[in-house]
């Protein structure tokens, strides 16, 4: 295994709506992982991606813009999630079932985003059961951010800077499970 | 399979069970197990994912 090669771990804005508190965030778990070594990252909009709500192609459309190219050289996911009616944004699962194999034997860890008290629990539950099927391996840390117009200011800085250290455990974990998966994806054969 | 970025011979390292693509892939769909077998193959030199369809 080629351990110099730097684990790649994309962070995924899961919403696309004007005002998101989301993309705040995104935008700090990126922040995060871009400051520990050995490791790259890179913000992936769904916003960003052609959303056509027709064709055959629909899937296709997200693919050729990079997505899929950049899930194929992932180690590893975060997904940051609003909570919509007790589950994920439906535009999020768009995306996401726009790939397949390229998520085989990866690691995924989740960021659970609400306005209420729960930090978008209900939203994670509801995405594990299709992370599984994806092919992608979950992480026993999320990270809930509750009441999160109170969690950042008006420009997106953290107010309550007790969340870093729960954030730490989360890519500690994922980190390990990404390094732990890698090696096994490049070097233990299927029996 | 070989890498198709540095020619190094991949690892196959999962077996996941897909839906069929098509309606000529319908037709390859083994009863036992319900639908086509994709095969993961990664490679161990420069990290490249790939895969090949069964059936």
């Amino acid at each position: 295994m080629d351990s110099a090669r730097p684990l790649f771990i994309p962070v995924i804005l899961g919403t696309t709506r004007k005002g998101r508190m989301s993309a705040h965030a995104a935008s700090l778990m990126a922040q995060e992982i871009g400051k520990r070594p050995g490791l790259e990252t890179e913000l992936i909009d769904i916003a960003g991606l052609p959303m056509p709500t027709s064709a055959d192609d629909a899937w296709e459309a997200i693919r050729q813009t990079g997505f899929a190219d950049k899930m194929n050289r992932a180690d590893a996911v975060v997904l940051v999630s609003p909570e919509y009616n007790h589950s994920f944004p439906g535009l999020l699962k768009h995306v996401l079932d726009s790939c397949l194999k390229e998520y085989i034997h990866k690691a995924v860890g989740i960021v659970g985003v609400s306005a209420g008290p729960f930090g978008g629990t209900r939203g994670i539950q509801n995405l594990v059961p299709v992370m599984r099927e994806l092919g992608l391996v979950n992480i026993f840390w999320d990270v809930n951010l509750s009441m999160v117009q109170d969690v950042f200011d008006t420009s997106g800085k953290l107010k309550d800077e007790s969340y870093l250290r729960r954030i730490d455990k989360f890519l500690k974990e994922l980190v390990w499970m990404a390094r732990t998966l890698r090696y096994g994806r490049e070097n233990i054969p299927l029996e | 399979m070989k890498c198709p970025c540095c020619g190094e011979e991949m690892n196959c390292h999962a077996e996941k069970l897909t839906e069929p693509l098509n309606a000529e892939e319908a037709k390859k769909v083994d009863p036992a197990l319900g639908g086509i077998i994709e095969q993961a193959h990664t490679c161990p030199q420069c990290g490249t994912g790939d895969s090949r369809r069964l059936g």
